[in-house]
């Protein structure tokens, strides 16, 4: 038990950090020689100008036609990515893994305030799964790897707020060990890797609105 | 809920699916995505969170009852997310299904780009199984007629170089009874520009050119109109697929410009023309930018009134509301100065609601007009949204400043009842202009 | 669908039955660490009682293990440093040479425990809530 925790935090989570860079530096590259390759009629319009244009007014809550169009999801959406990196940078146990590997130290939550926004998160993901089977629309165009995703990034969180309440004993840390590992190697290789490639489409589609289209695109 | 019940029976896209089979489906998909998809298509389909944010933007989806396979997402899904997914081994059947999809139940509006947070193109999904299909040889019949009408006179309505000749002198012959020294000049090397149609002018709304050059000959320009094949703006090749006709038709456009060394070119009231000069037909020729200045009727009329070169003898007074075309508004921007002319021609514009660049597509739009009868319905019950748009104006007149709009707004208008009297920019200026006794 | 949460809820039901107390079952030390230089405390003061985890680790005789000395950067496991307070060497804040006292701490703890393949891995589990 001790030595398989060990090993995931040590062994098993480098190769997972490893794993992500050499593969999301990989996707990037290729992607971005294939752009070159084969869209130059595309590339030629990327200007910086217009893509943080885009990208700023889509960073706005209600700013956009489509965040006015569905409040409650954007609200949600918000909410969800905002706690979920903030619970990823500034939870305690994750900066203090940090310092007693490389001394890094900065400011973290408490744990009670970590709690609390783990508990939104999740409820964000349980709205996202509610939408997915009640909305039309979403469901319709809901296949297996949308299940997947939305599970690899729930599955983390619920560990960890167990283990923060100490259910399931020793074993809730290896397991959020476990399926945090499982979703940073699977980032370059879902739908999430949207996190990788949502900053450029944003900017190529505001390039494009900007420079060719000479109109907002939110 | 699917493509496979609402299939309309089109010969054109019978035909072309008569012929296939998986394998060569398959071999056409492969080649497709090898050699002229990249980046773009990749990162679309691979990004999309299935939100369905972007159904919300789309009128066929909001006219026809929130139906989720009219969603832009839903046809992505019912589309391109197969192909990938399958690697290209669907039916024959499916092809049909999908041709369906692509060419007759979206605008390429890209409305829904207003909506997506990723900021996914899906007019641009949209147009590639639009190639696809062109490829397959699975077109609907009218609007591959339109194509073939391209290949073979260089023009969309199969007019003959020595009609297109004989409308312009029977054009400038009716209206010299009206504007006694009014002259069409023919390829008057040298002029300050080239004046622009699409084929349907000459071939039903003669008129307009009767207009244009009333208006030309008031304003006191130095323009011409070409005798030569590439008077026709207009493009259905881009809409169809045929990319490569679609190459050939605006290289002689940009290239008769430069044969009869003007200085630019003006285009007629006509917003996929305009799509094929600054977006998809410069593209495809490796311009960035127009190798000739090319400027829209709207840009051009703005120009006339702010050097005041046309004079009014009144402005209309009733209600008037004001079409936003996807193409020359969400494609170009030209928002303000269609609003700047428009106030130039009435006293009482009413706003219709969404406008500008979030404006909801006439539906005819992308080519769907194109495709003809057999789609007709389809496309007028699937924009109730503008309808009940245009009603809340109360306006009486609606200024659509491109053809294939008032095509889509004329059967909207009929079809819900509406009473609303659609107009050029060019028929309000000509109805208002000075003229000679 | 059910194909998805069935086993998803599964795992969470198995998890349940696993005693949550089974770090307590061996019976915790009573006493804590009492370094007040480390004050506010995010996490209670962790549970630690020196001669009976000395005994049962069997460093009765090994002082140095813990109390090392140490000069420029440099850990010197000669030098017995038993009675001096570690906040003398390890300042809370960081200097230069120096390893802060919190992490100090953290990796004297952890890093034997990993060695040894023993005693608890979550936070909570030696910093206990205090009631």
């Amino acid at each position: 038990m001790n030595s398989l925790y060990n090993f995931a935090v040590g062994p098993l989570a480098w190769a997972a950090f490893i794993i992500l860079a050499v593969t999301a530096v990989w996707r990037l590259w290729s992607m971005y020689n294939l752009a070159k390759q084969k869209d130059a009629s595309s590339v030629a319009y990327m200007s910086w100008q217009f893509s943080l244009r885009s990208i700023v007014n889509w960073l706005i809550p209600y700013n956009s036609l489509g965040w006015k169009t569905n409040p409650v999801l954007t609200a949600v959406t918000f909410i969800f990515h905002i706690c979920f990196v903030v619970l990823v940078i500034f939870v305690t146990p994750h900066q203090i893994l940090l310092e007693n590997a490389f001394g890094i130290t900065y400011p973290t939550l408490s744990s009670e305030a970590a709690d609390v926004l783990t508990l939104i998160t999740i409820a964000c993901c349980c709205y996202f799964v509610y939408r997915r089977v009640t909305n039309v629309t979403v469901r319709y165009v809901t296949r297996s790897n949308d299940w997947i995703s939305l599970g690899l990034v729930a599955a983390p969180l619920v560990t960890a707020l167990l283990g923060s309440w100490g259910v399931g004993g020793e074993i809730m840390p290896l397991l959020h060990v476990l399926t945090a590992e499982a979703l940073i190697v699977a980032i370059p290789f879902t739908r999430l890797a949207h996190i990788l490639f949502a900053l450029f489409t944003r900017a190529y589609i505001g390039s494009e609105f900007g420079g060719v289209r000479h109109c907002k695109d939110w | 809920m699917s493509i496979q019940d609402r299939k309309i029976d089109d010969e054109g896209l019978a035909y072309g699916v008569s012929k296939l089979t998986t394998d060569k489906i398959q071999q056409t998909f492969n080649a497709l995505i090898n050699n002229e998809t990249g980046a773009k298509l990749k990162a679309f389909s691979e990004t999309c969170m299935r939100c369905g944010m972007c159904a919300e933007a789309c009128h066929f989806f909001v006219s026809h009852g929130n139906d989720p396979s009219y969603a832009p997402v839903g046809k992505v899904s019912q589309t391109m997310s197969k192909l990938l997914a399958d690697n290209g081994k669907v039916t024959p059947d499916d092809i049909y299904g999908m041709a369906q999809i692509a060419y007759t139940e979206c605008n390429l509006c890209r409305r829904c780009v207003h909506y997506c947070p990723i900021g996914i193109d899906v007019a641009y999904i949209m147009t590639t199984i639009r190639r696809f299909c062109h490829k397959l040889g699975v077109t609907p019949q009218y609007i591959q007629d339109t194509a073939h009408s391209h290949s073979a006179t260089m023009n969309q309505m199969w007019v003959k170089d020595d009609e297109w000749i004989d409308s312009l002198f029977w054009q400038e012959d009716e209206a010299r009874e009206e504007f006694p020294g009014l002259r069409i000049p023919m390829d008057k090397e040298g002029a300050d520009f080239y004046y622009s149609v699409i084929a349907p002018e000459p071939k039903f709304r003669t008129q307009l050119i009767y207009q244009a050059a009333a208006i030309m000959n008031q304003a006191g320009c130095d323009w011409t109109m070409p005798s030569m094949p590439g008077w026709d703006n207009s493009d259905m090749c881009m809409y169809s697929g045929d990319f490569e006709m679609m190459g050939r038709l605006k290289r002689q456009h940009y290239e008769l410009a430069q044969n009869l060394k003007v200085s630019r070119i003006v285009m007629g009231e006509c917003g996929h023309a305009f799509r094929s000069i600054y977006d998809n037909g410069n593209r495809w020729l490796g311009y960035k930018d127009y190798p000739v200045p090319v400027v829209h009727s709207i840009e051009f009329f703005a120009e006339l009134f702010e050097q005041g070169k046309i004079k009014l003898t009144g402005k209309i007074q009733e209600p008037v509301t004001i079409h936003d075309p996807c193409n020359i508004i969400r494609g170009y921007g030209l928002m303000d100065k269609l609003r700047y002319v428009a106030h130039q021609l009435c006293d009482n514009i009413v706003e219709m609601y969404p406008n500008r660049e979030h404006n909801f597509c006439c539906s005819a739009g992308g080519g769907v007009i194109n495709c003809g009868p057999p789609f007709k319905k389809v496309r007028v019950e699937g924009n109730l949204a503008k309808a009940n748009q245009l009603k809340a104006t109360g306006a009486k007149i609606c200024i659509a400043p491109c053809h294939n709009c008032h095509g889509g707004l004329e059967d909207i208008i009929h079809h819900y009842d509406l009473g609303i009297e659609l107009k050029f920019l060019g028929d309000l200026i000509y109805e208002l202009m000075e003229k000679p006794e | 669908m059910n194909k998805v949460f069935t086993p998803i809820l599964l795992i969470f039901a198995f998890m349940l039955t696993i005693p949550a107390a089974s770090a307590f079952a061996e019976g915790m030390p009573e006493g804590r660490m009492n370094v007040p230089e480390l004050a506010p405390f995010k996490y209670a003061p962790a549970v630690f009682d020196h001669d009976p985890h000395n005994e049962k680790a069997g460093l009765e005789e090994n002082c140095i293990a813990c109390h090392h000395g140490g000069e420029n950067g440099k850990m010197d496991m000669e030098d017995d440093t038993s009675g001096t307070p570690c906040v003398e060497c390890h300042s809370v804040e960081k200097q230069r040479g120096v390893t802060p006292l919190r992490r100090a701490f953290h990796l004297q703890c952890i890093t034997c425990h990993e060695n040894q393949n023993k005693g608890p891995v979550q936070c909570k589990s030696c910093h206990v809530p205090e009631k």
